[in-house]
């Protein structure tokens, strides 16, 4: 056992972060992120119809991946007080500077919270009832079966076809393709006849400039009560599956819920980093803001719960408003959980890189986090897995949605890679104990989970993109656009990626860089397990 | 009285509290011994380290244990209801990649045989049960489950000499040492 730390080997006043060693990173991360958000601004008013809204995907996939970041930090700070912990106090303050760039994360939410013309190529619902919202409304009994030829074509351009578009599109390859082949050909080609799919370049710009003119004059948030009298007067089935989820669905709901996940969880995180930096001055410091921050972390506990399930339902199961799964939330959570420990230990590492830290963290501690991290890549696992398996077995139109989509075509290769390379691999490799207690091999894991976990949230989001998008240009619906979409995704992930960065090292920056003056750092510092 | 002479187990050495129990098992640690053990009514952190003791192989039997339990869930699975009964249940088909179907119990199994493996594996590496030990025969030694931190060195170990060893003792900080011997 290495030397035993006591009082007298931590310093009074705490260990700070040099500007030398971080400004220079910092500065490259502000232009980094300033040149990549003009090319972003570039991309979200682009002329071309479909680079536009498939780049709304490529921001809302950038953006979860680094909310899951910072909000599996809300998630271990809130863990650690919540149980009392020892062990952690040294790495405390890192937990709490991670998390505290979940409020900025609000920013990153701006395109998707303020820019109508984003959520219409992101959320068909919300789409859909700025669409009803147009149309004259008919009471009970008086437009039953003489709907307007205007109504006729917009209900079978935009609901029909994006309507089955995803179960087209998943369908296609396998379905049906050794027996009754020319039997299924014909039914294709009456069903694509009935629908009158656009090929034409020009058509299909026409059409989506029609389109987007009209839905232009939708409200912004249309109002609970015109959204449900208007769903429940078009008459249609498909219709009658969001009336029933006004209750839940609708914009206004929508943007209110995300400004309260935002404000709640945003004062949790900042109340419990401020009462843990004011003890790092305090000439007398005690116990009391140790419990303070334990009880108050009782109730920040729940909010984080609500936070990170309806962080989920909104942003990423809203694509497909038919699909539901009760577990995605915990799903979601255990993606966050696994890669903001991830982040923990890198940024340990590259503390004690440059010689901060030594006194109070060993290799303990890379110890503790690495079976966390572990232990949470079995959790993703078991999660997954039992999403994937209640699905397959109820084998519900509904419920396969989701799973047929990523496993069509080549997205089936890469929901594989993410079962064996996310699970099995780093379950294998990290049993051993001295892969997750050698400093260089936990960083590695780490390293390497954060890079699975951009599949991971890839293939939550981007598979929606082709299908949604082309059936809404009244396309026959592709599994992905015509266009190479990846470089935007890119150009999100980078951006949104130093804004993440930036605001972690201010975090890391403004404060010490551990509760030197918490009355369990000896505990932590000399931390056995 | 009996006049037999008896089979000596070793020397048994008191401490007065934990830190002296610590101190005092690095110091035989240091002297080389293998065949000692310390005793308390509590676990000590670090005590692993104090004694010198290396990592348990027992997780590499949980492995294979583990292991055992997937392939045994696996074939057991795959054996009965792809290749011997074919089971089709809602049209899905039986073939290898019902495998999903199967993991429930593979999964099962494995923590099964884990926990089977590390129960016995423990018991075996740790020689138990037993119905006695040698310091039983010491009644001091009782007072290890309340109040008393112990060190006890064999007689077995090549490092053991009855003055050297009881000097070591002393000198580590050892009170009330007693020569146990094995009853009859």
């Amino acid at each position: 056992m290495a030397h035993h730390v006591t009082s007298k080997d931590i310093p009074a006043e705490g260990e700070s972060l040099k500007g030398s060693h971080v400004n220079k990173i910092m500065l490259i991360s502000t232009v980094v992120f300033l040149v990549g958000a003009v090319g972003c601004l570039l991309m979200f008013n682009s002329e071309d119809h479909f680079v536009r809204s498939g780049f709304s995907y490529s921001w809302l996939f950038a953006f979860v991946y680094f909310s899951t970041l910072s909000l599996g930090g809300c998630f271990w700070v809130t863990l650690h007080h919540v149980t009392n912990s020892g062990w952690g106090v040294s790495v405390r303050r890192l937990m709490e500077n991670l998390g505290f760039v979940f409020p900025f994360m609000a920013l990153m939410a701006l395109p998707i919270l303020l820019q109508p013309k984003v959520q219409n190529d992101l959320f068909e619902w919300i789409k859909r009832h700025r669409e009803v919202s147009l149309l004259p409304v008919k009471h009970h009994g008086e437009g039953d079966h003489k709907m307007e030829d205007k109504d006729k074509h917009s209900s079978l351009e935009s609901k029909e076809l994006e309507r089955h578009a995803i179960e087209h599109v998943a369908l296609q390859p396998e379905g049906e393709s050794h027996k009754g082949e020319s039997k299924s050909h014909g039914k294709e080609k009456a069903y694509k006849d009935a629908h009158h799919y656009l090929s034409d370049p020009e058509e299909i710009a026409k059409h989506v400039a029609e389109k987007e003119a009209k839905l232009a004059e939708a409200a912004f948030i249309v109002s609970d009560s015109t959204t449900s009298d208007a769903l429940h007067g078009t008459h249609d089935a498909h219709d009658h599956l969001l009336y029933v989820k006004t209750f839940y669905m609708t914009s206004g709901k929508w943007i209110k819920r995300i400004a309260l996940m935002f404000l709640f969880l945003g004062a949790g995180i900042y109340v419990m980093r401020r009462v843990s930096i004011k003890q790092d001055t305090d000439p007398k410091p005690t116990v009391k803001r140790l419990i303070w921050n334990r009880k108050f972390s009782t109730i920040v506990m729940p909010i984080f719960a609500l936070t990170v399930t309806f962080f989920a339902f909104d942003f990423v199961k809203g694509l497909d408003y038919k699909w539901f799964s009760t577990m995605y939330g915990v799903y979601f959570f255990a993606g966050c959980a696994i890669n903001s420990m991830a982040v923990l230990i890198l940024a340990l590492t590259w503390l004690r890189s440059k010689g901060y830290l030594q006194t109070v963290t060993s290799v303990e501690h890379y110890h503790v986090m690495g079976k966390l991290m572990h232990a949470f890549v079995i959790f993703w696992a078991y999660v997954s897995f039992s999403q994937f398996m209640l699905i397959w077995y109820a084998n519900i139109t509904e419920e396969t949605s989701y799973f047929l989509l990523r496993n069509t075509e080549s997205w089936n290769t890469w929901s594989s890679i993410l079962v064996w390379m996310h699970f099995a691999l780093p379950f294998a490799l990290m049993l051993h104990h001295k892969a997750k207690k050698k400093p260089i091999l936990a960083a590695a894991a780490a390293c390497y989970l954060l890079v699975l976990h951009i599949l991971d949230v890839y293939i939550m989001i981007i598979p929606e993109r082709g299908p949604s998008l082309t059936a809404a240009a009244g396309m026959d619906p592709q599994l992905f656009l015509s266009h190479d979409a990846f470089w935007g995704d890119i150009l999100a992930f980078v951006t949104v990626g130093a804004f993440f960065l930036t605001v972690f090292l201010f975090n890391i920056r403004s404060a010490r860089l551990y509760p030197n003056r918490d009355p369990r750092i000896l505990e932590s510092a000399n931390l056995h397990n | 009285m009996s006049t037999t002479a008896k089979r000596v187990y070793g020397y048994l050495a008191e401490f007065d509290s934990a830190s002296a129990l610590y101190k005092g098992a690095e110091k035989v640690r240091d002297a080389g011994f293998k065949k000692w053990d310390c005793y308390s009514p509590y676990p000590i952190h670090g005590m692993d380290d104090a004694m010198g003791m290396k990592r348990s192989i027992l997780p590499y039997f949980v492995f294979f244990g583990g292991s055992a339990g997937l392939l045994t869930g696996f074939s057991l699975a795959f054996v009965t209801q792809v290749l011997i009964y074919p089971t089709v249940v809602q049209a899905k088909p039986a073939n290898i990649f019902t495998t999903a179907a199967f993991f429930p119990i593979m999964f099962e199994l494995t923590i099964l045989f884990s926990g089977f493996t590390v129960l016995f594996g423990l018991l075996g590496l740790m020689q138990l049960p037993r119905l006695n030990h040698p310091l039983f025969a010491s009644r001091q030694f009782a007072r290890s489950t309340d109040d008393g931190f112990f060190i006890a060195v064999e007689a077995r170990d090549a490092n053991f000499n009855p003055e050297e060893t009881k000097a070591l003792l002393e000198d580590a900080g050892g009170k009330n040492i007693e020569l146990v011997q094995e009853e009859d």
